[in-house]
């Protein structure tokens, strides 16, 4: 199989990058220069900020925030629902009494209650609205619909950063709405998990070798393969879309197979209390597969925690499931990175698509409600222990000016260290900034 | 379409506003922003007074000043904003004169005027120093500001063209070569205007122009150059040829598309590789003509056939065949938007059986889009009225036509001038215009609501719609020209679809003959493939002319189209793994590998290995080419990019190759399930008596449309003899082939 990495000039000793930049696949939308740029810039150009990692927990479907870290005890029975606040260990603040473990971690968390965005009704569009900054139309059909759908922040920094260590930059657990490269192209999507890490038997569709094929015969497969694929031996620089190609299996072998990736993968190998401090839930254990790819060189990994749009029995779904998985899985993390040192050069961030409504709905639930959210930044460059922005007495709104979603998106490109000035090429050829304007809240940053 | 704000459009133009270098080579021309300019076809400020617009602007436009980074964008610089390029001569002249209270611009001290000060550096100045006080643009701003600001005289002449000489030419690698601009006005009279043009090179790696209109070449291939100026843009044709001499004699000429192909070869140096073998013609036609690999029997009849023309008979009957309709539905589902999520289950049930029955019968192009922009009816029923929903409102409704029917991007337009082309705002609202006497009406007799719930009807009216008011008024007139007189209750769409079907438009043919060119050979003559645009030239406009000459002659028969580009000797070229020039086949001197469509890969892992697909809703082996639309779930269509179809942009479906899609074929569990499938292929290969050379044959047969070579057969035996069973080698042989680039991809 031809390695990118393996010759550095082509047949005329032109530069390979030299090459790639001119040499552009002419087919509709296709952009390989692009592709292969960035392995390139990110082998040759090592940065510290290279270090730096992303962990995202999003409870998707909508944290209830009025029930979890916004609570509103004085409000009318209506709003502030059926759970009491406890403190926690940073004076003057309480939070729900069903996250004990993260009232005892609250020192770790940078809690932003002044984030507000207007889309209350679609999930995907809300995702869009949240982890790009952008707005988005809403559509039924379950998916960004516009005609410029932006790249979510795993999709930047695997734009900006490229692999490391032989592992993908971004790795999203399945399921997300949207959690995408948008116009960036498949190239920067994710490598999705589908597999329940806290299973018996865990697997990963497409990434653990299935049972029935076996590691010696996945070997013995790929020898075939390489023996039989003539173009693949053949093909040089030429042709770019049988370049990228070759890059890519390269790429599945090493994820499939590599030490690095076996590992990572191999939940079971950690002790068991280490397991149980994230709590044995499906995001828990994601959550700690989330640290262990981060140690094994992925750069950005999404951990999606589902259930939460609790339109209806609100409370019951919060107290016997929903908010005791995050709290473990929450704060399982918080402490786990911090032992490890991890927390110098990671980013972990909690939050969901929206808030949910402050008065209590005829089904018992609560709906959609983008005015108001609660999210928990923490780790390196975050200052933490503090809350930022608050929501007035019945949580119905932000006091004072709400930051929007391009001001989340800047805080979040800032601590990543990332230039959010930077525009890239839309699949039409248009440049498109990553960031519209938004400033980064000051207060977030330590 | 919907969400393009107007900073996306100005974003674009800041970045190829480059702001140029201060300094000049010394041969070259002299930039009138730092150097005075010689000649006697400048303007003389001593002789007359000067123009704000004719003078002024251009000035302006060459300093930088109004380039999309600096004063020209939308928000400005340092509060003070012109338009772009100057587009806007009375907001310009309003901006520096009315309403700065004398500080931009000082008659009784024009050197004190801010905008000399500013310019010249000598007060801090954020863009830095732009014009030297020696300089020509200086000269004329000082003139200007010193005649006492003269206003804007609506009866001067106006600009009616460029002439660019040379406008074709082909220069050696270091070659240079200066262009003369020559301005004509309304008033007969023309002017020299080269040190006030705008120089921009397609790709500078191919050639570089001056800030002053110098061409240098830098490396073998085409290059072209657009020129600005004061609104007008056109194109200069940059050649640099690979070499000097070619051997084409022996390429055989089968119809007029070859000759022009061989002229530009001869004209460039370059020689093309040989004609294609049987096999791969048989897969490339049946994969271009019907998205379907050819079957084993077809495969060996046709490699068996002595018939001379065989493969001018293969091109008929796979036009002829029903996969036809349902893999060109699939493009056109793609192109026109056809997604429930606007029209519903049975809109799309409607509107899709439309498409598929028009290009059963092979309707004319011309007549099927002149029924879909005219169409009135019920969303439930009447096919083409869907397009009206799809989109609403007239700014998108003329977005999506100028795009899809017209190959024009009309979207900058929707905020300002655009930036490469000659488009005006008023050009995009008289378009949209065509789409506001629309009406959107719920049966009352049906008695439902609701977008998704219940019918909907369109019906054209006498008044535009209080619910289509757009943000700018403007009279229905077609891009370029005049505005139709509306009788009374005549539905004004039929003059815009007149106007756009008629052979005489210039984008009609030209686009659809561009697409379709694209679809088959890999690459549009006109890229990308969906932007036609005067400063946007074709690689060959002689062919590109003819054939769309011909695509309307010929009543705008698509299987013409079809048949006669898989027809031509440059279609019927070899694949070239490793072209020693021209790797992006701009030339077309060898055919370009380029990855299956994710529908038509699927499909094709189905034939080879005789499984069947279960799509959610759909009976069992419905195939996926036929698919209505993107919401039958699939991971593996939508792992190797199939479009959501919320964008007309051909750029939409993502055919590149990336990382999950390697994953999903060569450890995906579905790939081994069809290639052990119990009635599969294999299966009931290995259960026959066959030997190993026949199966090999007709693995290889099915999946390359190919006898395997020596070579292949030899690693098959050994890979028999090294496997712990028989089974196991030959699960794993097939799993090879169905991973192999010569599978994968199309060639």
């Amino acid at each position: 199989m031809f390695s990118l990495h393996s010759r550095r000039t082509n047949g005329s000793g032109m530069h390979r990058r030299a090459f790639l930049e001119v040499g552009s696949l002419p087919l509709m939308g296709l952009t390989l220069p692009t592709l292969f740029s960035r392995t390139a810039e990110s082998q040759e150009h090592a940065q510290p900020t290279k270090e730096l990692n992303c962990i995202l927990l999003f409870t998707e479907g909508g944290l209830s925030n009025i029930d979890s870290l916004d609570m509103k005890p004085e409000a009318p029975v209506e709003y502030r629902g059926e759970f009491r606040p406890i403190a926690t260990n940073v004076a003057g603040l309480d939070i729900c009494e069903h996250l004990p473990h993260m009232a005892q971690s609250m020192d770790k968390v940078c809690l932003v209650r002044s984030i507000a965005h207007t889309e209350s009704g679609d999930h995907a569009a809300a995702c869009h609205y949240m982890l790009t900054g952008h707005p988005q139309r809403s559509d039924p059909t379950g998916q960004p619909t516009g005609s410029i759908i932006h790249p979510s922040f795993g999709s930047v920094v695997s734009k900006e950063r490229g692999w490391r260590n032989g592992m993908p930059p971004y790795v999203a657990s399945g399921g997300f709405v949207y959690e995408g490269a948008g116009y960036l192209g498949t190239s920067y999507n994710p490598l999705k998990l589908y597999g329940d890490p806290n299973a018996e038997n865990f697997k990963i569709d497409n990434v653990s070798i299935p049972d029935s094929i076996g590691w010696d015969r996945t070997i013995r497969r790929r020898r075939i393969l390489d023996r039989l694929d003539d173009w693949q031996r053949r093909v040089d620089t030429s042709s770019g879309a049988l370049l990228a190609r070759s890059q890519f299996y390269q790429q599945a072998y090493d994820v499939i197979t590599s030490p690095a990736s076996k590992q990572a993968f191999n939940i079971a190998d950690e002790p068991a209390e280490i397991r149980e401090r994230y709590g044995r839930t499906t995001e828990g254990q994601t959550a700690l597969l989330a640290r262990r790819l981060i140690e094994a060189g992925v750069r950005f990994v999404a951990v999606r925690s589902g259930g939460w749009d609790t339109h209806d029995n609100n409370f019951p779904r919060l107290k016997d499931s929903l908010l005791p998985a995050l709290d473990k899985a929450w704060s399982g993390l918080l402490l786990d990175l911090e032992e490890r040192g991890l927390m110098e050069n990671t980013v972990v961030i909690c939050m969901g698509e929206f808030g949910r409504t402050p008065r209590v709905n005829g089904a018992a639930g609560r709906d959609h409600y983008a005015p108001c959210n609660a999210i928990g930044i923490s780790g390196a460059g975050v200052n933490m222990g503090t809350v930022i922005g608050a929501t007035d007495a019945k949580c119905e709104r932000v006091l004072g000016t709400p930051d929007s979603t391009m001001d989340f998106a800047a805080t979040v490109y800032r601590l990543l260290k990332i230039d959010d000035s930077r525009e890239y090429l839309s699949n039409d050829g248009r440049p498109i900034a990553i960031n519209n304007g938004g400033k980064p809240i000051a207060e977030v940053l330590s | 379409m919907k969400f393009l704000p107007f900073f996306f459009c100005l974003m674009l133009i800041s970045a190829v506003a480059m702001l140029p270098a201060a300094t000049e080579a010394s041969d070259a021309p002299p930039d009138p922003a730092f150097s005075p300019l010689q000649g006697d076809d400048l303007p003389d400020a001593n002789t007359r007074p000067l123009s704000f617009v004719r003078d002024v602007i251009p000035a302006l436009t060459k300093a930088g000043c109004n380039a999309g980074a600096c004063h020209g964008s939308f928000q400005g610089r340092g509060g003070f904003q012109l338009s772009l390029w100057g587009f806007d001569p009375p907001f310009d002249f309003d901006v520096l004169v009315k309403s700065s209270r004398g500080r931009r611009v000082s008659p009784a001290s024009p050197q004190r005027s801010l905008l000399l000060q500013k310019g010249t550096g000598s007060i801090p100045h954020g863009g830095g120093r732009r014009i030297s006080r020696e300089s020509e643009v200086y000269r004329i701003l000082y003139e200007y500001i010193a005649q006492g600001v003269s206003p804007i005289d609506a009866d001067e002449p106006a600009l009616r063209s460029l002439e660019i000489e040379p406008s074709i030419l082909t220069l050696q690698p270091s070659e240079s070569i200066s262009l003369r601009v020559t301005a004509h006005w309304s008033d007969g009279t023309k002017t020299d205007v080269t040190p006030w043009a705008s120089f921009d090179s397609n790709d500078p790696s191919r050639c570089e122009v001056s800030r002053t209109g110098t061409i240098t070449a830098i490396r073998a291939g085409k290059c072209p150059v657009t020129v600005r100026y004061m609104g007008q843009v056109t194109a200069v044709d940059v050649t640099v040829p690979f070499a000097t001499s070619t051997s084409v004699s022996e390429f055989e000429v089968y119809n007029f598309i070859d000759e022009h192909i061989r002229a530009e070869w001869q004209r460039v140096g370059l020689t093309p590789v040989g004609l294609c073998s049987d096999g791969e013609f048989i897969r490339r036609a049946s994969l271009d003509l019907i998205g379907t690999l050819p079957t084993l029997d077809e495969t060996r009849a046709f490699l068996a056939s002595t018939e001379p023309d065989k493969r001018r008979q293969l091109i008929d009957r796979l036009l002829e065949r029903p996969e036809y309709a349902e893999y060109w539905g699939l493009k056109w589902g793609d192109l026109l938007r056809v997604h429930r999520r606007y029209i519903g289950d049975k809109g799309l049930a409607s509107f899709s059986g439309w498409i598929k029955q028009s290009l059963r019968e092979n309707r004319p192009l011309d007549q099927f889009t002149r029924e879909i922009l005219t169409a009135q009816g019920n969303v439930f029923k009447d096919g083409p009225v869907a397009y009206f929903f799809i989109d609403e409102k007239p700014e998108d409704l003329a977005e999506t036509t100028a795009q899809v029917f017209l190959g024009v991007r009309m979207q900058c337009t929707r905020c300002h001038h655009h930036p490469f082309e000659v488009w005006e705002q008023d050009d995009y609202y008289g378009l949209a215009a065509f789409f506001t006497q629309l009406e959107i009406k719920q049966p009352q007799e049906l008695g439902n609501s609701g977008r998704y719930g219940g019918t909907r009807i369109l019906r054209w009216i006498s008044e535009p719609s209080p619910q289509r008011t757009m943000k700018v008024s403007a009279q229905p007139h077609v891009l370029g020209g005049a505005s139709p007189v509306p009788n009374k209750n005549e539905d004004l769409r039929v003059h815009l679809a007149d106007w756009m079907t008629s052979p005489e438009n210039p984008y009609f043919s030209r686009n659809f003959v561009n697409r379709y060119w694209a679809y088959l050979m890999g690459r549009g003559l006109v890229m990308p493939v969906d932007d036609l645009r005067a400063s946007n030239p074709a690689s060959h406009p002689a062919l590109f002319d003819e054939l769309a000459r011909q695509f309307a002659e010929q009543g705008f028969d698509l299987k013409w189209l079809l048949r006669t580009i898989c027809q031509s000797h440059v279609y019927q070229l070899s694949m070239n793994l490793n072209p020693e020039f021209d790797h992006e086949g701009q030339f077309y001197t060898c055919y370009l590998p380029r990855r299956l469509s994710a529908e038509v890969l699927l499909d094709a892992m189905n034939q080879a290995t005789q499984t069947v697909e279960i799509f959610d809703g759909m009976p069992s082996g419905f195939r996926a080419i036929s698919l209505p639309d993107p919401t039958i779930v699939s991971s593996f269509l939508d792992t190797f990019g199939r479009p959501n179809r919320s964008n007309a942009c051909e750029c939409a479906r993502n055919g590149a190759p990336d990382l999950a899609q390697a994953l999903n074929l060569l450890n995906g569990t579905a790939i081994q399930q069809k290639v052990a499938a119990k009635s599969g292929r294999l299966a009931k290969l290995l259960e026959s008596n066959r030997s190993d050379a026949e199966i090999v044959e007709e693995l290889y047969l099915v999946t390359m449309s190919r006898q395997p070579t020596a070579d292949e057969e030899r690693i098959v035996t050994e890979t028999i003899a090294e496997a712990p069973s028989r089974q196991e080698a030959w699960e794993d042989i097939f799993w090879s082939l169905l991973n192999c680039s010569e599978f994968v991809f199309q060639h």
